[in-house]
Parts: structure tokens; sequence; C-alpha cells
């Protein structure tokens, strides 16, 4: 006897399996072990990998700000400033540098850099900033009281 | 699909040098390829019948070619001076995405899509020269005998009581020029 | 000889006397004395007229300089970021830009220039006449795909999308000063929001 009842319940996912698991399996290629092989494993890494890879884009912007901020900070130790006092001055002189920048010409420009410590040591100085009282007054710096409001 | 692995990474470049002199149009040959009955080749018929001439008056350093193909589904081959050739489906396109995608390709330089890893380029990045450990440095170091007593001295050192009073002392004292009149004058109070 | 009459007098009040002026205010000053503050006596020296030459020979200096024509380097801002510019650079600036390709460019908001010599630091933006930056756009074009995939887990959200960003590069073309740093107009803009 011939049962068809059996071979009838067999239920069709849908004729494109092969071309949906191959779009996982493309982005899993490089994983290891069953990762990259077997497919309901592979599905949940690479929906892992592509949050973070997300996420990711985001954390890179704190992660470079704060490459920055230890960039510039070395170079205002450098020149004897404190990184406080730096950017403090130079914002009350209205100076609208980026910390990308200030970190590109603190090793790129270092004579630039100087000149702009120098500029907000004077300037800090000027505006009895707390932790002034350590800085020497750079005398390449005239100021003429303009730069305090 | 995910980017990092099937998309290059690289920096900014453009082929030729262009824009150090004046700018040139980096696509030199367009060719449409399209069948002339289809449906699909419906949008690349409209737009040749209608936008064509203009698209090519407005780009004359670029070849424009056509090549009717039964039975095919219609693209476009862009090719740039730097020997790229990228090929561009327009199924189903109307004639007004027919003429966005192809003034994308004439803006574009022939550099294959990739991840910038920075958004800048230059061949000077230092002009007052790169800092080093010894730029800041005092030269007269390098003829130093350690251990120096210069150098071991702390870098900054807090004021004593002392210090401050003698300080405070000196400047009350009255220069030494008054220093005779004033004692003349206390002792005639005196 | 007022003047060292003068001292001798208020030798017990608080004075600051300035060598170059007499103080005229010691006068009014001597019948209030005050016995709490300390006594104290400070000679200033005027330094205005030394800074002043001090100044203007520096500014001669970097005068001088400017006109070897040496390589200079800009920091320029450009849709809410700032590149050092040099000449024969690229810079991509992400996003919709307007100017459109084969375009001259000049970039109006330059934060600091710089040579081998000096440095000009704009407070916060340098005179546009002085300091002039020169670009050409060289390509538009589409950033390569980015994925974003959002996901929270057992709650049956999940969320992906493609997206391709306009892109623009610019070549800068040349960074130079014009004039003289200390060549003012008679007329200048105050209280404009430049950033």
């Amino acid at each position: 006897m011939v049962f068809t009842t059996a071979i009838m319940m067999v239920r069709s996912r849908g004729p494109d399996e092969f071309w949906r698991k191959r779009k996982i399996f493309k982005i899993a290629a490089h994983f290891s072990g069953r990762r990259r092989n077997c497919y309901s494993i592979a599905i949940k890494a690479v929906h892992r990998a592509l949050q973070f890879a997300t996420i990711g884009r985001t954390v890179r912007k704190t992660d470079m700000i704060d490459l920055w901020n230890t960039r510039i900070k070395a170079g205002c130790e450098e020149h004897g400033v404190e990184i406080n006092n730096f950017k403090d001055s130079l914002s009350r002189c209205d100076i609208q540098l980026n910390k990308k920048v200030l970190a590109d010409l603190a090793i790129w420009e270092p004579n630039s850099f100087k000149a702009l410590s120098d500029l907000a040591k004077s300037v800090a100085i000027d505006y009895n900033l707390p932790g002034t009282e350590k800085y020497d007054k750079p005398s390449n710096v005239i100021t003429r009281g303009l730069l305090k409001k | 699909m995910s980017s990092s692995r099937f998309t290059p990474r690289g920096f900014p470049r453009v082929p030729l040098q262009n824009g150090i002199g004046r700018y040139i149009c980096q696509l030199k040959r367009v060719t449409l390829r399209f069948c002339k009955s289809s449906g699909s080749s419906r949008g690349i018929r409209d737009f040749i019948e209608t936008d064509l001439v203009s698209f090519a008056q407005d780009h004359p350093g670029t070849a424009l070619y056509l090549k009717p193909r039964r039975h095919k589904s219609p693209s476009f081959v862009a090719e740039y001076l730097n020997g790229e050739r990228e090929v561009i489906s327009c199924h189903n396109f109307t004639a007004q995405q027919m003429v966005k995608w192809l003034n994308l390709y004439t803006t574009r330089s022939g550099i294959p899509l990739m991840r910038y890893v920075k958004m800048w380029h230059t061949e000077c990045p230092s002009i007052q020269g790169v800092w080093s450990p010894f730029t800041n440095k005092d030269p007269a170091l390098n003829i130093t005998q350690f251990p120096s007593e210069m150098l071991s001295r702390p870098v900054w050192e807090e004021k004593s009581a002392t210090e401050e009073l003698v300080e405070m002392i000196n400047k009350q004292k009255i220069s030494d020029e008054n220093n005779d009149d004033i004692q003349k004058v206390q002792a005639a109070h005196v | 000889m007022l003047c060292n009459k003068l001292l001798k007098f208020a030798s017990k009040t608080v004075q600051t006397v300035s060598t170059n002026r007499i103080a005229v205010a010691a006068a009014s000053s001597l019948n209030a004395r005050s016995f709490s503050a300390p006594i104290s006596q400070e000679y200033v020296v005027d330094n205005t007229v030394a800074h002043k030459t001090f100044s203007d020979t520096i500014i001669q200096t970097v005068n001088e300089a400017v006109k070897n024509n040496n390589r200079l380097f800009a920091v320029v801002h450009i849709c809410g970021k700032q590149f050092k510019v040099t000449d024969n650079d690229l810079v991509l600036i992400d996003g919709y830009w307007p100017p459109n390709v084969g375009d001259r460019i000049k970039l109006q908001k330059v934060l600091l220039v710089g040579g081998k010599d000096f440095t000009l630091i704009g407070r916060p933006v340098l005179d546009p006449d002085t300091v002039q930056v020169t670009a050409t756009v060289v390509d538009k074009d589409l950033s390569h795909t980015r994925t974003n995939f959002e996901r929270i887990k057992r709650k049956q959200y999940m969320r992906i999308n493609f997206i391709r960003k306009e892109i623009t590069i610019l070549r800068i073309n040349s960074v130079f000063i014009t004039q003289n740093i200390d060549n003012r107009k008679e007329v200048q803009e105050m209280g404009r929001r430049v950033m």
C-alpha cells in the first residue's frame, strides 16, 4: 500500500531557503567553528556582529575624543600648563579650535601649539585661574589687558 | 552587506591629481544597453528620447554609446579615466532616475567604493617639523652630566612660612632713598 | 620735585605711584588714611611704549616672513568640522553640500594660519581679506553602504537599514596671505555670529 498522507504532511518552507541562508553565511564567513557553518548558530553570531558594528560607530566618536584629550593633555604638560586652564583660557579668548585640530597641532605643528599654550598661560594668569600660582608669566606674550573682558 | 568585510578600506585619493590644475571630468565613456521593446527598458527608452541629447551636451568630455540588445535587461556601463569599469542595472528605471544616476556617475571619479579610514589626505602633514620627544627639550641636555643638581630639584616648591614672612616685611619696607629722611623724622618724634 | 615731596608726605598711606605720571589722586587720599591696611609702596613701571615697540617689531617680522611665500597651513571650518589643511590637500565632506563638481571655492572660516616661523590665531576667525584659502570640488559620490542593525533581544524587535550618504571630495588649491597682517579695514563688522 502507498501512504501518500505522510508525504503530503511535509510542509515546504519555500524555495528560497538556500539564498536566505546564504545571505547570513556570507557575513559569517570569517567566524570560527560552527558559527560559520551551522545556520541557527550563525544567525545569532551575525546579529551580534551587526549590532556591535552599529553601536561601534557612536563608540568610535567617544574613543577619538578620549584620544585627542590624551594628546592635548600631553602637549600641555610638556609646556607646563594645566589642561583645564588651557581650554578655559582659549575659550575666554574666543579661540574656537576643536580637540581634533589641537591634537593635530600638538603632533604636527609643535611651534603653533607652544604659541597657544603660552597664550593660554598668560591669559590664565590675567584671569587668576586656579593653579596659576605655579606659572611663570611668559615674557613673549603681550596682552595689554585686552584679552581680559 | 556588512561593509567592513566586503568593502575595502582606504584613504581618500583622487586619480590623476585632479583639481590641482583644473578639474577634469573623470567619466570617459557611458554605454547604454537596452531592449527596444521590453517593458523594463521603457524608462531608458524615454530617457533616450527626451534627455539624452542635453546630457551629452552637458558633458562634452564623455563619449556616449547606445547598444540596443534584444531580450536583455537594461543597464549602463560607466568607464573612467583610471580604467575602472562599473555596470549599473537600470531595470524598471524611470527617465528621471536615469538622469539622476547618470549625473551621479559623471561627478564620481573612478576610485572603487571604499570605507574611508581618514576624511582627509596630505602630502605634507607637517610644516614646522613633527613632534619628537626632543622637540621641546633644551639642547643643553645633551652635554649635562648626570646626576645633575639643577634637574634634581623639584619643579615647583610651595613657599615656606619663613619665606612668606620675609616677603611681607620686604614689601612694607620703604625704599633705601627715603630711609634716611624717615629715620630723621622718627628720631625727631622721639 | 613736587613728586618727591608728595612721596614723603604720603609715605604712610597706601599708594601705587607711576614714575611717568604724578599721582594727582595722592593729594585727596592724604586725608583718607587707612590704619588697618598694611603699609606698602609699589613702583609700577609703565610698559606701554616698550610693549608697543616689541609687538610692532614682531608684526614687521611676520610681514616679512609672509613675503617669502613659503608653504602655509590653515585650520579651516567646513560643515561643522575643522581640518588642518595645506596646498594640494584632499578633504572629504560628509553629507549634503551644495557646491558642484568643478566649482572653485574660497573658504571663509579660517581659524588659524601658520607657517614655519609664525602662526596667526583667529578669535574666532581670521580676516577673510588677509587670509585666503581656495579650493576646488573634485568628486561628488555616495559613500559605501552602511548597515544599521538594531535588535532588542527577546522582544521581537529587529530593524535593518542600509544607508549611503553623499560625500564630497574637496581639493585645497592654496593657502596664502594677501596683505600685511596689521592692515585693518576702516569699517568692520561687529557682533555677527560667525560659527
